[in-house]
C-alpha cells in the first residue's frame, strides 16, 4: 500500500470526484499499482457481497417511514407539544426546536430531514417571535444532529452492519448520549437567550392544556415506542421493526390522519431510493477498496503507528475524536463512517475500548459534522428551508458546535452513558 | 431556476433530453423493485408474528430487490450528480479548468464503471449452476443487477461526457445543474 493511493485518494475527493466513487476508481489502481489484474473479478464480487446484508435493509425502510410520518403531519403536532412542555422558559422556542428535535430523532433516524421538517417550520416561528433568525437556523440545524444518535438511527445501522456490531446494541447505546446532546444545547442556548432577552410563553401550560396536545401527538409518539421496545425487547431484528414501522406510518397516514395520497406515496419511495442509493454504493465501492487495505495489513499497521507514539487510552481516543471531527467538517457522516469505521475499530480494539462504545463515539462525531462549515448538510437545509445565509449562520453556530463536542467528550470518557443501557438490557 | 435552451448547443438540450427520459424510466424501475422489498418484508413479518407461518423466501427475496433497486437506482444518481461531490475548492476554478477537472474525473469512473460491468458480467454468467439457498432460482439473476445497473449507469455518464465536450466554450460552471425541461 503506497503513499501515492492516500494522496489520490485526498486529491480525487477534494478535485471534485463523486465520493461513491472514489473508493472504487482508487482500489483499481491500487490493483494496478500491484501489478495484479486477476484481482479484478472481485471487483463485482466485493460490491455485491458489501450490499447483500439483510440488516442493512433498516435503512431504506427507517427513510421511508420517516418519510411517511413528515408527510402526515406529525411536525407540527410535535412542535406543539414540546412548545407546551418548555416554551415558558426563557427562549423557549429555542429550547422547545431542542425537545422536537429530541422527539423526532425517534422518528426518522436521519439528521437532514429533520432539519427541513423542523426548521420550515419553526425558523420562520422564530423569526416572527423576534428571535434573531440566524440563532434559529443555528440551533436548528444543531440540535437536528441528535436525530442520528438516538435510535431509530440510520447512520448506527450501517456502522452495525459494515463492522458487524449488533445494531440492537447501538440503538441503546444511543439513547443517553442523544440525551446528553440535547441537555448540553439547552444549557448553551439558555445562557444566550438570557443575554439577549428572547421571549418566553408568558405562563407555564396548564395540564389540561398539555394534555390535549400530548393526546395529539400521541400517535406519532407511539411509533419510536414500538420500535425500541421491538428491537430492545429482543421482539423483532432493527430491520423487522423497520418494516413494521413503515407498516404503522401508511396506516397512520391513511386511515387516520388519511392526509396521504398514492402519488405522495411514489414519491416517498423514489426519494428512499435515491437516498439510500448514494449511501448504498459508497458501501459497496467501499467494501473493495476496505477488502484490499485488509489483505495489506493496512489498519493493524494504522493502529501499530499510533500505539509507537503513545499507549494512553485517554490520549488516543482523543487523537481519534480530533481526526473524525476534521474529516466530518469535510465529508458526510456515512461515507466517513464507511471508510473511518474500519481504519479505526482494529486500535481501538487494541486500547481496550468496547465495540459498541466505539461505534457511538464515531457516530456521534460524525453527525456533529453535518452542522460544522464548510459542508453540513444539516446547516445548508437550515439555510435553504429559513432562507438565510451561511456566513450569518456560521456566526451562530459556533457556541452549539462547542456543546456538542462537550457532549462528545462526556460520551469518550464516560463509557457508562453508552455502556449502561446495553449492560442493563444484556446486550453487552 | 430555469434556465433558457437557447443558452446551450442544440446537441445539449438532446442530450440532456435523453438522459432525462432514461433517468424518469430508471427511477420507476427502482422504485418498483423497492417497492416491492417493501412489501415482501412486510409480509414476511405479519407471517412470523401474526400467521406463526415464517415465510421461508421473503429475506432473501427483498435482499435481491434491495440490490436491484440500488444499482438501477445508481444511475438516477449519477446522472443527477446526487453522489455526494465536494466542489467547494473546484467552484473557485476558472470554468474551462472545472470542466478539464470535471471530464477526468468522469473519465476515471467510466473505467472503474467498464471494469465492474464487464467482470460483473463474467461473474453473473458463471454463477448459472448456483442455486439461491431458499429460493431456488439460478443466482444468475440477482447477479445480473451488476451488469444491468454497471451499464445503465455507463449510458449516463458517457451522455454528461458528451455534454461536458459540447459545453467546451460555455462559461456556464459544469457543476451547475441544467434543467432543460
Amino acid at each position: 500500500m503506497s503513499v501515492y493511493i492516500i494522496l489520490f485518494l485526498f486529491g480525487a475527493l477534494i478535485f471534485g470526484m463523486p465520493v461513491a466513487y472514489v473508493l472504487g476508481v482508487a482500489s483499481l489502481l491500487l490493483m494496478f499499482q500491484l501489478g495484479d489484474t486477476s484481482l479484478f473479478p472481485l471487483i463485482p464480487m466485493r460490491f455485491f457481497n458489501s450490499i447483500n446484508l439483510f440488516p442493512l435493509m433498516a435503512m431504506p425502510l427507517f427513510i421511508l417511514a420517516g418519510e411517511i410520518m413528515n408527510r402526515a403531519g406529525i411536525t407540527s403536532r410535535v412542535i406543539d407539544f414540546s412548545t407546551r412542555l418548555v416554551g415558558h422558559l426563557r427562549g423557549g422556542l429555542a429550547h422547545a426546536n431542542i425537545l422536537a428535535s429530541i422527539l423526532f430523532a425517534g422518528l426518522t433516524g436521519s439528521a437532514v430531514a429533520d432539519s427541513a421538517a423542523l426548521g420550515s417550520m419553526l425558523i420562520p416561528g422564530m423569526a416572527r417571535k423576534g428571535y434573531d433568525k440566524n440563532f434559529a437556523a443555528a440551533v436548528t440545524a444543531a440540535s437536528s444532529c441528535i436525530g442520528p444518535v438516538i435510535p431509530p438511527s440510520i447512520v448506527m445501522v450501517i456502522y452495525g452492519a459494515f463492522m458487524q456490531v449488533s445494531i440492537a446494541g447501538l440503538f441503546a447505546a444511543g439513547i443517553v448520549p442523544g440525551l446528553i446532546m440535547g441537555i448540553t444545547l439547552m444549557t448553551f442556548s439558555h445562557r444566550i437567550s438570557v443575554k439577549r432577552s428572547y421571549p418566553k410563553e408568558e405562563r407555564r401550560a396548564t395540564l389540561p392544556e398539555l394534555f390535549t396536545d400530548f393526546k395529539k401527538a400521541f400517535l406519532s409518539l407511539m411509533m419510536p415506542i414500538i420500535i425500541l421496545v421491538g428491537i430492545l425487547g429482543g421482539i423483532f431484528t432493527p430491520t423487522e421493526a423497520a418494516a413494521v414501522a413503515v407498516l404503522y406510518a401508511l396506516i397512520i397516514g391513511f386511515f387516520v390522519y388519511r392526509n396521504i395520497t398514492l402519488r405522495d406515496l411514489y414519491t416517498m419511495l423514489c426519494s428512499m431510493t435515491r437516498s439510500s442509493g448514494i449511501a448504498f454504493i459508497v458501501l459497496s465501492t467501499a467494501g473493495i477498496f476496505i477488502w484490499l487495505l485488509t489483505t495489506e495489513q493496512v489498519p493493524q499497521q494504522i493502529a501499530e503507528f499510533v500505539l509507537s507514539v503513545t499507549q494512553n487510552k485517554y490520549l488516543v481516543l482523543l487523537i481519534i475524536n480530533l481526526i473524525l471531527l476534521f474529516v466530518g467538517c469535510f465529508m458526510d457522516s456515512i461515507p466517513a463512517l464507511i471508510i473511518l469505521g474500519p481504519v479505526f475499530t482494529p486500535l481501538a480494539t487494541q486500547i481496550g475500548v468496547h465495540p459498541l462504545h466505539f461505534g457511538t463515539i464515531m457516530c456521534l462525531n460524525l453527525t456533529i459534522g453535518l452542522a460544522t462549515p464548510p459542508l453540513g448538510a444539516c446547516l445548508f437545509t437550515c439555510c435553504a428551508v429559513g432562507k438565510v445565509n451561511l456566513e450569518g449562520v456560521t456566526k451562530e453556530i459556533i457556541p452549539f458546535i462547542a456543546a456538542l463536542i462537550i457532549a462528545v467528550l462526556f460520551v469518550t470518557y464516560i463509557p457508562a452513558i453508552s455502556l449502561t443501557i446495553p449492560r442493563l438490557l444484556g446486550l453487552l | 431556476m430555469k434556465i433558457n435552451p437557447d443558452q446551450y448547443p442544440g446537441p445539449v438540450v438532446f442530450l440532456d433530453r435523453t438522459a432525462s427520459f432514461i433517468e424518469r424510466i430508471s427511477l420507476f424501475v427502482s422504485v418498483l423493485f423497492g417497492g416491492s422489498m417493501v412489501v415482501i418484508v412486510i409480509a414476511g413479518v405479519i407471517a412470523r408474528y401474526a400467521m406463526q407461518n415464517p415465510f421461508a423466501w421473503t429475506e432473501e427475496a427483498s435482499r435481491f430487490l434491495m440490490i436491484w433497486m440500488v444499482l438501477i437506482g445508481m444511475s438516477v444518481v449519477t446522472r443527477n450528480r446526487e453522489d455526494l461531490c465536494v466542489e467547494f475548492l473546484v467552484m473557485r476554478f476558472s470554468t474551462k479548468l472545472q470542466r478539464i477537472i470535471k471530464i477526468a474525473n468522469e473519465i476515471m469512473v467510466m473505467l472503474f464503471l467498464f471494469i465492474l460491468t464487464k467482470e460483473g458480467f463474467h461473474m453473473a454468467v458463471n454463477a448459472k449452476m448456483q442455486v439461491a439457498p431458499s429460493l431456488g432460482i439460478t443466482m444468475f439473476y440477482p447477479l445480473f443487477c451488476i451488469p444491468a445497473g454497471g451499464l445503465l449507469t455507463m449510458i449516463q455518464l458517457g451522455l454528461q461526457i458528451l455534454i461536458d465536450l459540447f459545453m467546451w466554450n460555455s462559461r456556464v460552471s459544469p457543476h451547475r445543474i441544467m434543467d432543460l425541461d
